[in-house]
């Protein structure tokens, strides 16, 4: 084999090293960027899945035996009053802050309805918010409805908020 | 460089560059979906009419309100007292349209909203039915 065929043949082989190379190089770039895409597919995925199940849960709230009233589509406050005191707690409460909050009569207070306010002569007017679940954390996203409360202690109703704050 | 290699690294380019636009064709071109958001609206438009056809206004049931305002014209206490509440009871950027009718005669009207989400709740007071309709855009 003479020195230039020698040459020859090293050069050949230098140059598919190279594509071999390059290509690689865009094989790489391109699963990258698909890892990228399936990570943000999956986040979205997610998303979605919570804020559906916060919106089913908005929906259902006020059917909770454990608050609502026996045959209407409202919140029943002294069963809301107990409910919170007995601290219980449901899976799909789990990553929300859940707050009923008194619409109308408007309150004059703005102050977490405890037993104690709730026996005053001044309630509802007296407190704002019943806090049913409290979870911290921080950007949550705000969805909110409207909901018919009931006090049964002067057989009245009123307007609250459901207000769940989803993290 | 042999001219073959050269033909192949062009179609590898090719189909990679393909293959990427491909992928963020995919990520920008999906449809978000508003069926979540309605269902949010109905719930709201719902709960709101339900909640505002039970309460007291200034100690007088609402249903004796809407006859008030039927017959002696005299809404006053509605327009007076309707607007803040169902504010305070919605987001403040939320528009509605909250009606009154009597045989398809609307005498009461709350509000301006051509389209969106609507609830409708019948009311029987001294013999007359009367139609509230919540609209919430």
């Amino acid at each position: 084999m003479t020195a230039h065929q020698s040459t020859k043949a090293q050069l050949e082989m230098n140059e598919t090293i190279i594509v071999l190379f390059i290509v690689f190089i865009i094989l790489i770039i391109s699963i990258f960027f698909y890892y990228q895409y399936s990570i943000s597919n999956v986040k979205k995925t997610g998303e979605e899945t919570l804020t559906t199940s916060s919106s089913v849960l908005l929906s259902s709230i006020g059917s909770l035996p454990d608050i609502s009233c026996n045959k209407e589509n409202c919140i029943d406050t002294i069963k809301l009053l107990a409910f919170i005191n007995q601290n219980k707690d449901y899976p799909i409460f789990d990553k929300k802050t859940i707050t009923i909050e008194q619409v109308y009569p408007q309150p004059k207070l703005d102050k977490i309805c405890t037993p104690i306010l709730y026996n005053d002569v001044n309630f509802p007017t007296n407190c704002k918010k019943f806090i049913l679940h409290k979870n911290q954390g921080s950007n949550p996203k705000i969805i909110s409805t409207p909901i018919s409360l009931y006090y049964p202690q002067n057989k009245q109703y009123g307007i609250g908020k459901i207000i769940i704050e989803v993290y | 460089m042999k001219k073959a290699q050269t033909e192949i690294l062009g179609v590898v380019i090719i189909i990679a560059l393909l293959l990427v636009f491909g992928i963020f064709y995919l990520k920008f071109s999906s449809n978000t979906s508003t069926l979540i958001p309605e269902m949010r609206t109905n719930i709201q438009t719902n709960n709101l009419l339900q909640a505002l056809l039970k309460i007291n206004i200034n100690n007088e049931p609402f249903d004796s309100l809407i006859y008030k305002c039927y017959s002696k014209k005299d809404c006053s206490t509605l327009n007076k007292e309707l607007p803040k509440i169902i504010s305070l009871s919605l987001n403040n950027e939320t528009q509605y349209k909250f009606t009154i009718s009597e045989n398809n005669k609307a005498f009461f009207t709350l509000g301006s909203c051509s389209s969106g989400i609507t609830a409708n709740y019948p009311i029987s007071k001294n013999g007359l039915i009367f139609d509230t309709n919540m609209l919430i855009c």
